[in-house]
């Protein structure tokens, strides 16, 4: 079994889920928010659930209580490259992968190949709450 | 360091330019607690004292290059807390300053978070106790490493 985990990344999935009034993701927010914990979400996964979700106010409400992390150079280079061994053009879910990594932290997002073997190819043992 | 009860800093956010007139006069110059301002670590950061007129404290002039607005407040420290905050920010390679920027800066994220929950409660219907203890447990099942899925999607 993988080891304990220190915090939370959000994919795509997490954030519609949180629009379209997925409770249980709402109560896992604010139990992490009440015990200090502030989920991360790589900027593409914002991209990502403001192209496919109407429901922004909802959006907002969420990552009001979240850390929004910027792809910059360096984190773009690796994740292309990370892409590229993992063989995926899913670039969203190889930086929740990659976040996750260097966070230690579990994963809300959809179920996604590219997700665990980005994360294998990081040598993480990836945690996954699937939505 | 840290000796009296009151422990006072400079706390400072700039980036460059800044002018380095920026002063802060200590409150009890008399305390310990003064060779925070002049001996505190901070990166990118050029910190510098000068005795002010007898009586008066010193002043602590500092010109910094990574935060984007200075603003300067003496700040109350339980002596324990200074102490602990000290070991902390060392520990982690950061200026007492800057440590103390971002346990505010999360604590401040923490409150926005869950006002944001109360804003989508107050449309959505408020997360009974049942909910709430549903969340905590699956908060606490990804926190020991173990994997779920969600079993039935529950949406208003």
């Amino acid at each position: 079994m993988p080891g304990a985990r220190e915090g939370i990344v959000y994919g795509p999935a997490a954030l519609r889920a949180a629009a379209r009034g997925d409770r249980i993701v709402w109560a896992m927010h604010r139990a992490a928010l009440a015990n200090g914990i502030i989920p991360v979400v790589p900027a593409a996964a914002v991209a990502d659930a403001y192209r496919t979700e109407a429901r922004v106010e909802r959006l907002e409400e969420l990552l009001a209580g979240s850390e929004v992390e910027d792809l910059g150079d360096e984190s773009a280079r690796r994740a292309g490259e990370l892409a590229a061994r993992a063989d995926t053009t899913d670039l969203i879910a190889v930086t929740v992968a990659e976040a996750a990594c260097r966070h230690n932290a579990a994963v809300v997002a959809a179920r996604q190949n590219a997700l665990r073997s980005a994360a294998g190819l990081l040598g993480h043992d990836l945690v996954l709450y699937a939505v | 360091m840290y000796g009296g009860h009151f422990a006072c800093h400079c706390y400072k956010m700039s980036s460059e330019p800044v002018p380095a007139t920026w002063f802060h006069q200590e409150r009890n110059p008399g305390s310990a607690a003064r060779s925070a301002c002049t001996t505190a670590p901070f990166t990118g950061a050029v910190v510098a004292s000068a005795p002010a007129a007898p009586g008066r404290g010193r002043r602590c002039y500092s010109v910094s290059y990574h935060w984007g607005v200075v603003i300067k407040r003496s700040v109350s420290l339980a002596d324990d807390v200074a102490k602990a905050v000290e070991a902390a920010a060392r520990e982690d390679g950061v200026s007492f300053s800057s440590w103390l920027t971002t346990a505010a800066e999360r604590q401040l994220r923490v409150r926005k978070g869950l006002r944001g929950v109360a804003a989508w409660e107050a449309e959505a219907g408020t997360l009974t106790a049942e909910e709430i203890a549903a969340g905590e447990a699956l908060l606490a099942r990804l926190l020991s490493g173990v994997s779920g899925m969600a079993s039935r999607v529950r949406r208003r």
